[in-house]
């Protein structure tokens, strides 16, 4: 009876640990279940063995165990080179600009491609946490057979090309045979490359793979605000400081974005950085001085302002967003210090799932606040009607700056992985027809980022300074929870 | 006759777009020199301004002109840079004074609802009293762009300023 208690005992809590079982390897119950078995008769000990033999197989089966995705058979992930990936961000990026994407949604673009590239690439790497189970609902995702060969340029090739699709399709209503195009170029190669079956078998992973994360990503929520109420700009009567849209031709932009799924955050509200700077349109009050600093900047503005006004504009319909603008330079960086497919995947995962959420707290403090615009401060309270800022005021409220949030979350954390005064130069509007410029950091380059916004009079320099302190909780927040390496560092380039 | 009729609709719905877009978005036009003439110039004293945008060259969406102004006898010659890109065009206009300091002149004109803005930075020097950089509506074509540009220039600036 005594013995059967014991046993009972044993099962129960081998099965809570098996119930935890992710970041512990199986050959650890083996260890522990033989040094308690060493108290028990000979006869009890095969049906432990049983037990822990049923145990093991059901740890090994699951299929969000971290410490069983390696597939070592496979020639891994880190032996090739990037390009693969850097094709599709040239291919997005040109649709992202020329459908007129929004940045918010566009951050979903950039987003799901670095999650669905490192996660059909992850079992080839060595050292690496999937994010199953570390992003918000990403409960499950199928994983490939251990005991076979898959080539993972496969993988990444159609996991990206089917989740590519599906985004487009779901965020701009529409798919391009582009997409079919460099798909067909990246598999013919590949399937010249490795054995037949290995190709064959890495497509249908992929597929699978992309079926799995495709059913993810359309519970975001993002449809469900497509279908919510029409947007009701709050009335400006009685309300001067409130924000309504400087054209008249333009939709508030997004409003419902607070409700999309963070990846990391628990909600938009999690970084929310509340107005300090009340209101006011008396000449000597504080918010004044901030408004006057504004049409200081513009009617003193340098060639150097100018230009760094002009080139972080960013324009949906020209450019592929803010946030490709920062895709376009992580791929600068990645591309000069020569990282292999595997580091590249987890920058860009890392990254991207950053600027997304970034976005999203951006968004919640956006219409919470719901603050005016300086043009419509200056035509209304200052008597200059006739008054425009260097840079097209966009169709959302003012505080705080979006740019300034989401340019510091990508600047820390392409800090934490290229390093500290890491020069570039950033070559991303040269088809527009602007100078490339230099980078000397990345904070530098947020920073610029940032204060364009001031420059281009669509800012006040509170809401840069509230905007920093956001991308900056956000960018921590990320770092606190995330476990993307096994070693809990983010150390990519291996420096 | 669907078939019909969705060729109909296509040939009114590019004739539509062509006719609103052509003048300004037709890839040749930006390939050619403009020419007009500013009557009642402030710069003038009430003259004629007469201005020529003489094309050099054009890279991509890039193109380089000069722009010649011309009042009575003297005529000055400043560096332009029009990008047009999809929804947007920019327009650049160097400007030197007479310590070698640039500044430039911009025009923004938004091809889908056809405003135009026009900004500049000058120095308190060059600038007129009351000088407003203003907002167009409805442009419709690339003349009426260029024409908006010298008559800012000539309202708001003191031409003599620069070289």
């Amino acid at each position: 009876m005594r013995l059967f208690k014991h046993s009972i005992k044993f099962v129960e809590s081998s099965s809570l640990l098996v119930s935890k079982i992710n970041r512990i390897n199986k050959y650890l119950y083996l260890l522990v279940g033989c040094c308690l078995l060493k108290k028990y008769e000979m006869g009890l000990k095969l049906i432990f063995c049983i037990i822990i033999g049923i145990l093991m197989l059901a740890s090994s089966c699951k299929k969000t165990d971290n410490s069983d995705i390696s597939n070592i058979k496979s020639v891994q992930t880190k032996s090739f080179k990037p390009d693969i990936m850097i094709d599709w961000w040239k291919v997005i990026y040109k649709h992202v600009a020329y459908q007129r994407v929004k940045p918010p949604v566009a951050s979903r673009i950039y987003s799901y491609i670095g999650v669905a590239a490192y996660e059909a690439a992850l079992p080839g790497m060595v050292g690496y946490n999937s994010f199953v189970g570390q992003l918000t609902d990403l409960d499950d995702l199928p994983r490939p057979d251990p005991a076979l060969v898959y080539d993972w340029p496969t993988v990444i090739t159609h996991t990206v090309y089917l989740s590519t699709d599906e985004l487009l399709k779901r965020f701009v209503h529409g798919s391009e045979s582009d997409f079919k195009d460099l798909k067909n170029k990246q598999l013919n190669a590949r399937r010249l490359a490795v054995a037949e079956d290995v190709f064959q078998r890495s497509e249908k992973y992929g597929e699978e793979l992309a079926t799995k994360l495709i059913e993810w990503i359309r519970k975001d929520n993002f449809d469900e605000t497509r279908y919510y109420s029409f947007y009701k700009i709050p009335s400006r009567n009685n309300n001067p400081e409130l924000w309504e849209p400087t054209e008249a031709t333009s939709d508030p932009c997004e409003p419902f974005w607070e409700s999309i799924r963070p990846f990391f955050l628990d909600s938009g509200a999690q970084c929310h950085i509340p107005l300090k700077v009340p209101f006011s349109i008396e000449p000597d009050s504080e918010f004044r001085g901030y408004m006057d600093e504004v049409l200081e900047y513009d009617k003193n503005m340098t060639e150097e302002q100018r230009e760094i006004a002009l080139f972080w504009a960013d324009d949906p319909g020209e450019t592929s967003t803010p946030p490709g603008h920062w895709t376009y330079i992580m791929n600068y960086a990645i591309q000069q210090e020569q990282f292999n497919l595997e580091q590249a995947v987890s920058t860009y995962a890392l990254v991207g799932v950053g600027i997304a959420d970034a976005f999203i707290a951006s968004w919640y403090t956006k219409y919470k606040v719901n603050l005016v615009r300086p043009k419509t401060y200056a035509q209304e309270f200052l008597n200059m009607p006739d008054w425009e800022p260097l840079i097209e005021t966009p169709p959302f409220p003012e505080y705080a700056s979006g740019h300034s949030v989401v340019s510091t979350v990508a600047a820390e954390l392409l800090t934490e992985i290229f390093g500290e005064n890491y020069s570039l130069i950033d070559s991303t509007h040269v088809s527009i027809g602007l100078e490339p410029r230099k980078i000397t950091s990345f904070r530098d380059a947020a920073l610029e980022a940032s204060m364009s916004r001031v420059y281009g009079g669509l800012h006040y320099m509170f809401s840069i300074d509230a905007g920093i302190a956001q991308g900056l909780c956000v960018k921590q927040t990320i770092v606190d929870k995330i476990k993307l390496r096994k070693d809990n560092t983010l150390n990519i380039s291996n420096k | 006759m669907m078939f019909n009729r969705f060729i109909y609709t296509f040939v009114i719905l590019f004739i539509a777009c062509y006719s609103s877009f052509s003048q300004v978005i037709n890839k040749g036009i930006l390939e050619e020199n403009h020419k007009g003439t500013l009557e009642n110039s402030i710069n003038n004293a009430g003259g004629e301004l007469s201005h020529e945008w003489i094309f050099q060259s054009i890279d991509g969406v890039k193109s380089r002109y000069k722009l010649k102004l011309t009042s009575g006898e003297s005529s000055k010659e400043y560096d332009v840079r029009i990008r047009n890109l999809i929804t947007t065009m920019y327009i650049a206009v160097r400007l030197t004074d007479g310590e070698g300091k640039v500044t430039t002149l911009t025009s923004v004109y938004d091809k889908g609802d056809k405003w135009q803005r026009v900004k500049m930075a000058a120095n308190k020097e060059c600038l007129r009293k009351e000088a407003k950089w203003a907002r167009y509506n409805q442009i419709m074509s690339l003349d009426e762009l260029l024409n908006n540009i010298i008559l800012q220039i000539d309202t708001n600036l003191m031409l003599g300023c620069y070289i």
